[in-house]
């Protein structure tokens, strides 16, 4: 039977071809332009594309195609264009808008995991996106927020610094001024982002290293990302808290960028530069586990040989350790075990979780965040439709497409409305600003808090 | 291409935002999931009835040509502009409009996702039979446009059994409605309902359907049965059939299939079987066990080599999942194909298994087969490279063989995916002249200057101009 099951798997290896150029047998038209060869600079591997056969599977899951029911919002119509590229019937330097509708996908993977031939259309729109820098350079926004904030530890601190002050001065109240609102229609929008009662940054505030009483149970690695670290150092600060009292010991190591808005935006030089700094402050030393708050930090750590590149001597060192990459969640009910024993009751609360893409699809971590909802006396957890659908946050992709990403989290917002919660648990800091500004701006008092604040809350 | 003054009154129909004639809307717009690329001119999605019927009647008074599209999956080549001009697309026609539990039917727009009505009818205890296995993407619209059947057929029957009316936007802009949605009674006058059914969007763009609904079945049996040989797993359907029993559905899925979607799914299908056989039974429950044991035991007779029941729900849907997904599972073997759905009689289901495995050798084609056994309609899949001239011509030819191999048992062209581009050229093998003439004269009363889905369900030869 084993043997039967190998050579079967041969003949389907067989089967599966290669080809990554492909044009259609009927298409009314010749092909647009540019002579064979001149339009094809790019260096990525496209041969997943062929394994999609217009099924179009893919309309019933993308978070875009529901918002437009628009042929050029869905996976097929993406990867359709990137064939397009492919096979030389457009240019990559004269694309004629291929590489916006590339950047409109939120790499959410909703339609990879439902896709009968599991086409992975993150991967080939990372490709593209990856093509189109080398050929056309970084965008201004890439230039400003990856390569210019999001890059340098120091600039992303003095961004905060600006932040609060426009908080605290009451600069942010002009925006609400009659007179002025229609004006600043745009600039409302972006302000929802904002969370009220912004704290000084977590890189900045807490130590580097927390002990507990006694002798501690594990030392772990608590990696702040950057959204962890501006926009919810009050979330990381009870995280890291909650851990010490539990007896473990937190190292918090001065950090880089995880690097995975760069690597969503292609930028693929950038990535190795921040992943590489990284290697030496968690990689390198001997913790029993390397652990962070922010699902997507989570998911950029457990791939980090591909973020340092696959062949470099970096790659070496953080081979053996990625097992030791957890989310927070999966850390606390795997490792430090639930005891409703140590909870006090909580007064009676409604929760609702929603999954962070990076979390659900990416690690593939759906219970251990439930699970310690549900271990939490007076927690009521209930499932909102579509809790695993993507946010429309998508790290930077609210700022890039405020249109898209709000329409997206207004309808996230109206399914969180009818479990009637009161509080949104989420796993994620991106996802907790998108969710948050989307149930600000719908006038929602609903709370959004880390699993493990609600869990702070109630240990004894 | 179409004046500029088209399009500007195109907005203004249906506002800016929803008429597209951009290079890369056009693109995306030029396929569905059939093997054909053709280019409208411009893409609109009309909000309401009313704005369709202004589309139309433009197109009327500018002698463009306009083509109807739902989600676009269509085997056959329905949704395609095949001479460019209009694509309306309904997507925005997406309201379940009405639920009458007691008539049991339900009103909705054009644009609902067959998935979405499933699920909206099930919170009220019902269901809407015809399930194709693109529910989760295709449309109403399309599902009547094509007729289209699913796995249930076998007990319930497909898309036209389950139309009680229509409300139709004809050639010229005018609203017509059709049996029970123009006569509550659904008595007077000629039954016109039917007309549209199939007609793939040549006689008229169907904005509302009436449709009967009903309540869910209570109970389940679900069986999978594994044999050696292709032929094996379709005589065990006909024997079944013969044996008076009319399961819910029989799916056969074969070798090539099997290996795909375990690929996908790992359900731990053998990968060294020749066939499966998906049996559903459904009822209110007493009677199913003693159903499912006849069936068990024919399965066995005809030399079943395992038979396994899935035992929870979950299971169930894991079963369905993988028939659902076969199409798409195949862009794992090869990035193209020609599915057909040609239908024999059920007698003559296990030599048609066989004859296409002949085919494929003949042709030395990869023919992945799939089957609503249980009514006889076959789905052999033709795969195929793109750019790979000489293997399409191979593709086709095999094609060619198996429709004649089809007619010749007393079969059928198409079961469910319609006639669209792909059949055309074997209408008239299908149907005389003398039907076709009647088709044809139906079509210039209705479209008396050809503009609408052009190319498709009629051979140009019997539409003079």
């Amino acid at each position: 039977m084993s043997d039967m099951h190998e050579a079967a798997k041969q003949t389907l290896k067989r089967l599966i071809t290669g080809t990554a150029k492909w044009r259609p047998n009927h298409s009314s038209d010749e092909p647009l332009n540019s002579p064979e060869g001149a339009n094809h600079p790019m260096t990525s591997d496209y041969s997943e594309i062929s394994r999609c056969n217009r099924c179009g599977f893919c309309q019933s899951v993308c978070p875009t195609y529901a918002e437009t029911m628009d042929e050029t919002q869905v996976a097929r119509g993406r990867i359709h264009l990137v064939r397009l590229l492919n096979n030389g019937q457009y240019d990559w330097r004269d694309d004629k808008g291929i590489s916006e509708k590339v950047d409109d996908c939120l790499l959410c993977q909703a339609c990879v995991v439902n896709c009968p031939a599991t086409v992975k259309t993150d991967e080939i729109m990372l490709a593209a996106r990856r093509d189109f820098i080398e050929i056309k350079g970084l965008s201004l926004f890439q230039k400003l927020v990856y390569r210019g904030a999001l890059s340098h530890r120091e600039r992303l601190d003095r961004v905060s610094t600006l932040m609060r002050l426009y908080e605290s001065s009451g600069a942010r109240n002009l925006l609400y001024l009659n007179i002025l609102r229609k004006s600043m229609e745009k600039l409302i929008y972006f302000d929802s982002f904002l969370p009220d009662g912004l704290e000084i940054p977590a890189r900045e505030s807490l130590p580097t290293l927390r002990r507990p009483q006694g002798e501690p149970k594990m030392k772990v690695a608590f990696f702040i990302g950057c959204a962890s670290n501006i926009f919810t150092a009050r979330t990381v600060r009870i995280v890291v808290e909650y851990l010490v009292s539990r007896g473990v010991e937190v190292h918090m190591p001065k950090v880089s960028c995880c690097g995975e808005p760069h690597r969503t935006a292609g930028d693929t030089a950038e990535v190795a530069r921040l992943s590489k700094s990284n290697v030496e402050a968690i990689f390198k030393p001997d913790f029993d586990f390397i652990v962070t708050d922010c699902s997507t930090c989570a998911h950029a750590l457990a791939h980090y040989d591909k973020f340092v590149g696959e062949d470099s001597p970096e790659a070496e060192i953080v081979r053996p350790k990625l097992p030791k990459v957890l989310e927070i969640n999966t850390l606390i009910r795997d490792h430090l075990g639930l005891e409703p024993s140590q909870l006090r009751e909580l007064p009676e609360t409604k929760v609702t979780y929603h999954d962070s893409c990076h979390a659900v699809r990416g690690l593939g971590v759906k219970d251990a965040p439930r699970d310690i909802l549900k271990s939490i006396p007076g927690v009521e957890l209930i499932e909102m439709k579509g809790a695993d659908s993507c946010c429309g946050g998508a790290g930077s992709y609210g700022f890039s497409h405020p249109e898209m990403s709000g329409r997206i989290a207004s309808t996230k917002v109206q399914n969180i409305k009818k479990t009637g919660a009161s509080t949104l648990a989420v796993s994620c800091p991106a996802c907790t600003l998108q969710l948050g500004a989307g149930l600000r701006r719908d006038g929602q008092p609903t709370k959004v808090l880390h699993p493990v604040e609600l869990l702070a809350q109630a240990s004894k | 291409m179409l004046p500029v003054e088209v399009i500007s009154q195109l907005s203004m129909i249906v506002g800016q935002e929803h008429c597209r004639h951009g290079i890369l809307d056009i693109e995306l717009y030029s396929y569905d999931s059939s093997p054909f690329f053709f280019k409208p001119d411009a893409i609109v999605f009309p909000g309401t009835t009313e704005e369709l019927a202004k589309v139309v009647r433009l197109a009327h008074d500018k002698n463009v040509p306009l083509v109807a599209r739902g989600a676009g999956t269509s085997l056959s080549g329905g949704a395609v502009a095949a001479k460019g001009g209009i694509m309306l697309v309904t997507t925005r026609l997406n309201r379940v409009l009405e639920l009458n539990p007691l008539e049991e039917t339900v009103l909705v727009e054009s644009g609902v996702v067959n998935l979405n009505l499933q699920n909206y009818l099930a919170e009220h205890g019902f269901m809407f039979p015809p399930d194709p296995a693109s529910q989760k993407s295709a449309t109403l619209g399309g599902n009547i446009a094509e007729n289209a059947g699913g796995p249930k057929g076998v007990k319930y029957g497909i898309t036209k059994h389950y139309v009680h009316g229509l409300e139709v936007v004809l050639a010229d802009g005018s609203l017509t409605r059709t049996g029970a949605l123009a006569d509550v009674a659904d008595q007077a006058g000629p039954d016109l309902t039917g007309l549209f059914l199939a007609s793939e969007g040549a006689f008229g763009l169907v904005t509302k359907a009436l449709l009967k609904i009903t309540p869910l079945p209570q109970n389940y049996r679900t069986v999978l049965a594994i044999f050696d040989d292709l032929g094996k797993s379709g005589k065990a359907v006909s024997e079944i059939i013969a044996a008076g029993i009319i399961p819910t559905a029989m799916e056969i899925m074969d070798h090539e299939l099997i290996v795909a979607l375990e690929d996908y799914l790992h359900l731990g299908f053998p990968l060294d079987a020749q066939a499966m056989l998906l049996i559903e039974v459904d009822g209110l429950g007493p009677e199913l066990d003693g159903q499912m044991e006849r069936i068990v035991s024919i399965c066995r007779e005809v030399g079943a080599t395992s038979i396994g029941a899935a035992n929870t729900a979950e299971e169930r849907d894991k079963l369905w999942l993988a028939r659902r997904s076969g199409n798409g599972a195949m862009g794992r073997i090869k990035p193209a194909l020609i599915v057909q759905d040609v239908t024999v009689p059920v007698n003559r289901l296990p030599e048609m298994l066989s004859l296409v495995q002949e085919v494929a050798k003949k042709h030395n084609v990869i023919i992945v087969q799939m089957a609503h056994a249980g009514d006889g309609n076959l789905h052999p899949h033709i795969l195929y490279t793109p750019g790979d001239d000489e293997e399409y011509a191979r593709a086709l030819e095999a094609s060619h063989d198996i429709f004649t191999a089809a007619l010749a048992a007393g079969g059928s062209l198409t079961g469910e995916h319609g006639i669209g581009l792909e059949k055309i050229s074997f209408m008239d093998k299908q149907f005389n002249r003398d039907e076709l003439n009647f088709m044809a004269a139906m079509k210039r009363t209705l479209d008396p200057q050809g503009r609408l889905n052009p190319g498709k369900v009629l051979p140009q030869e019997y539409l003079p101009l």
